[in-house]
């Protein structure tokens, strides 16, 4: 049998700012490698809808009993469950991202060699990134729009706005996905995934998320107004709610630059890390 | 050398002050097999690495397949097949997934892939094994595999780092009948090798390489005749019958010293060894002179002597066997042996992390229910804000005896602690137990700096605190006990965790009246509260904090049920650590 294995695409005029070799454009093989692993994994994979599910109903039934409503972001009140279901939304866009772009990419960096195989290949560094975030986004996307339905079953979706919120979670898994990728090329052993745990986890409980910026202190506020997460809630809970205005470009320019930082940092990295 | 697949002139790798490779000339003909041979450290990876496009040079120049690595990488990559040193098959998938995923890289359509690994699949003899998973293979199958994922893009030319390292020789042999048969199909191979005879069964012509540099050049023969004798004949003493190796000068060309052994270089072993009788050096009954290279191990003539009988009276320090409760305790402390290393992961997971749910819910919470005023917040604020004191230090508990899992899994899996363990006089049963009692342990000391900060912070402060923290180390280890056990039946870190721990545990956690009151959740969720070791122990630790709570069989039943629970997962994880661990 005869196999010419067809040579890449010659590289694009946006492609020769990268080290020469680094992108074969077929990010998409490792989408469909992704996709084959984890045949294996559903269950794993199907118990990540489940989880933000069960939050909505302890916290928005629990907790939403003792609380009553609460002012939303333009001022209306609005419920506890429709409050948080938002910061949720956000909130498991970043943890589905930083998980698959931290823990999964080091394991496959470092003791799956994974990597090292593709690169005996055509494809390049930058199809890696690319690849890796991507399924990270696909999969983030495919949750986004489980929990939105969720969240219409339970009432909590009252404007036709919330239909970007799907997008917007895009956007903001990619922009995690991104930096946690450039970070996880830093990290040296799994002990230094405590600090992003020490990260993740205090923007997950403080960054309005299960309550109001008023509860803080003025500088308190200003330290969770830098943190990328509460960007993130903002934009969902304008969307959710249909309460949008411009300021909302704001945030979505803070994920524009978290991605391009990202990007360009990660892929240069791995190409430090593989082509030694 | 225009039909030079490989040309390599002055080539250099340095690695910060470190040259690997030293300005090397290489040619590399189509169609032939070329080796490079030399001890680890030579530099010949770091030159495979370079031609398989993966490393860019120092200095020097290097054309592969006519093209320059520096600006071709991919368009070379596309046509050449690379064996690494070490296997690197996707865990993830199956044998057969391999082939397929891997040739998709290189851009080749669906159905040409799904052709190209069954005829792969025949040549590396895994046909039968198509559909397994990669890791339970032995090495000799990883590695026909690996080879067989290297030629799925049918190469012109195939990279194969140290290929036979580390295989018995059945399978050594078995890979080299598929190498050959590649070489009478036209691939051309670059082999690097530390062994001599392989380099002699496989390569055309070869070059040895030692410190970065090429010393020798030739085909195989021509290096043996010029550098080496036909044969080698191995001697074997007791240490104080070993004659100096001048004593035997005058029966070889050379004389080389090892260890355990002599080896002579000569051009006939068996007359070599018949002077060596005769001279009365050595008297033999068995012959050890091997064909060329050193081929030949099994000889062992016997010495004056005796052979090899010197037995050394060393002292010894008899082994025991540790009693039931020692055993145990050993497999605690090798435990806190490696926490030592490790405490931060755990600082992280059971101190700091109970703390930020105690801030955020207790006092985020807390302003937040008493600016909402109400009714209920008259109960509520007093009782979200105990509660969830409670309710974080439950939640880190439950969390610690859940990530129990992994340092189980690692233990069977890929440290194999256990296993060492239990390959000495300890059971199984007390490696399980001394797990579950080292969790135990953790959770206390964790439980107590966070009483601590409760009671620095002004909190609750008082015996009944030293009672909830007595408590939520019962509820600690109830979660813990049937979490390890399940953790013993698993084969890898896949899905069962992940799914065990979203479908079970975050609901567990979530609807136990940690944040809030069981009674404020819809009536059908309520017995997810009940079923939860969680709830029991937050009942329990409430009542024992503030000294007030249901009446004295309501508490008994809660320290029952976690009793019950513990008992289950402790006799269920000893069952199924043994059934592991036993051969």
């Amino acid at each position: 049998m005869t196999a010419v294995a067809p040579p890449p695409p010659a590289p694009s005029r946006i492609v020769r700012l990268l080290p020469a070799g680094s992108y074969a454009g077929r990010a998409h093989t490792l989408l469909l490698r992704s996709a084959t692993a984890s045949r294996t994994t559903w269950l794993a994979f199907v118990s990540g809808f489940a989880e933000p599910v069960f939050y909505l109903l302890a916290m928005g039934q629990g907790l939403g009993s003792l609380v009553g409503t609460l002012p939303g972001p333009d001022g209306a009140p609005i419920s506890y469950a429709a409050f948080i279901a938002p910061g949720l939304l956000a909130a498991s866009a970043m943890n589905g991202a930083v998980f698959d772009s931290t823990y999964n990419v080091f394991f496959k960096l470092k003791y799956g060699r994974l990597y090292e195989a593709m690169l005996a290949t055509p494809l390049g560094p930058v199809d890696i990134a690319l690849g890796e975030i991507g399924w990270a986004l696909l999969r983030g996307g495919l949750y986004a729009l489980g929990f939105l339905a969720v969240m219409g079953g339970f009432g909590l979706l009252v404007s036709p706005w919330a239909l970007l919120a799907l997008p917007a979670a895009l956007v903001v898994a990619f922009a995690f996905a991104a930096v946690g990728m450039a970070a996880t090329s830093y990290m040296r052993s799994w002990q230094d995934f405590d600090l992003v745990t020490l990260l993740v986890l205090p923007m997950f409980l403080f960054s309005t998320t299960f309550f109001p910026l008023s509860v803080y202190p003025r500088w308190l506020q200003v330290v969770v107004e830098c943190l990328p997460l509460y960007h993130a809630v903002e934009l969902m809970r304008g969307l959710t709610t249909g309460a949008v205005h411009l300021g909302m470009l704001g945030n979505l320019a803070y994920f524009a630059v978290m991605i391009g930082v990202g990007v360009v940092v990660a892929t240069r990295r791995l190409d430090v890390l593989l082509l030694k | 050398m225009a039909d030079g697949l490989v040309q390599a002139r002055g080539l250099r790798k340095r690695f910060g002050d470190f040259e690997a490779v030293r300005g090397i000339d290489v040619d590399v003909a189509r169609g032939e097999v070329f080796g490079f041979l030399g001890p680890n450290g030579a530099g010949k990876s770091s030159t495979m690495r370079m031609i398989a496009c993966v490393s860019p040079r120092s200095d020097g120049s290097l054309q592969v397949l006519g093209m320059d690595p520096e600006s071709q990488g991919p368009r070379i990559r596309a046509r050449i097949g690379v064996v690494p040193q070490l296997d690197n098959l996707d865990q993830e998938l199956t044998v057969r997934q391999n082939l397929e995923i891997y040739g998709r890289y290189f851009g080749l359509p669906k159905a040409h892939v799904r052709a190209k690994a069954a005829e792969l699949l025949e040549f590396a003899q895994l046909t039968d094994r198509a559909d397994a998973p990669v890791e339970p293979l032995s090495g000799g199958m990883k590695r026909r595999l690996t080879i067989a994922r290297a030629l799925v893009n049918d190469p012109e030319l195939l990279l194969l780092d140290e290929p036979t390292t580390g295989l018995d020789p059945q399978a050594r042999h078995l890979l080299w009948e598929r190498l050959y048969r590649l070489k009478r199909e036209g691939v051309t191979q670059i082999i690097t090798t530390h062994y001599m005879d392989e380099a002699e069964q496989l390569c055309d012509r070869l070059v040895v390489m030692d410190g970065g540099q090429i010393v020798a050049e030739g085909s195989p023969a021509e290096l043996i005749e010029r550098h080496s004798t036909r044969e080698v004949l191995e001697l074997r003493f007791a240490p104080e019958d070993r004659p100096a190796p001048e004593e035997l000068a005058a029966f070889a060309e050379r004389v080389e010293e090892l260890p355990d052994r002599l080896l002579l270089y000569t051009a006939d072993g068996e007359h070599a060894q018949a002077e060596l009788a005769r001279s009365g050096r050595v008297r033999s009954r068995r012959s050890c002179a091997g064909p060329r290279w050193r081929t030949c191990s099994s000889g062992s003539p016997a010495g004056p002597g005796g052979l090899m009988t010197a037995v050394e009276t060393v002292p010894r320090s008899a082994g025991r066997v540790p009693g039931p409760v020692g055993g145990v305790l050993i497999v605690v402390e090798h435990m806190w042996l490696w926490y030592r290393g490790n405490w931060r992961a755990t600082v992280v997971s059971s101190v700091l992390q109970p703390l930020l749910f105690l801030l955020a819910f207790g006092v985020g919470f807390g302003a937040l229910v008493d600016s909402t005023g109400g009714a209920a917040a008259a109960t509520g604020v007093c009782r979200t804000w105990c509660g969830s004191r409670r309710a974080a230090r439950r939640l880190g508990r439950a969390d610690g005896g859940v990530r129990v899992h992994l340092p189980v899994l690692s233990g069977f899996k890929w440290q194999r602690i256990y296993h060492a363990m239990t390959a000495g006089p300890i059971a199984p049963g007390q490696v399980a137990l001394g797990h579950l009692l080292w969790v135990a342990l953790k959770t206390a000391g964790a439980g107590a700096v966070y009483v601590v900060v409760i009671a620095l912070v002004g909190g609750v402060a008082g015996p009944g605190v030293v009672l909830s923290l007595l408590v939520s180390v019962l509820a600690g280890a109830a979660v813990a006990a049937p979490v390890t056990a399940f953790a013993a039946t698993l084969e890898s870190e896949g899905s069962a965790f992940t799914a065990l721990f979203r479908f079970v545990v975050v609901p567990m956690t979530l609807f136990s009246g940690t944040f809030f009151p069981v009674d404020r959740l819809p009536g059908w969720l309520q017995p997810v509260a009940w079923v939860s070791p969680l709830w029991h122990g937050t009942e329990l630790a409430r009542a024992a904090a503030l000294g007030a709570g249901p009446p004295p069989l309501v508490l008994l039943g809660h320290t029952a049920y976690l009793l019950a629970l513990l008992g289950v997962g402790v006799a269920l994880a000893v069952r199924l650590f043994t059934r592991r661990l036993e051969p």
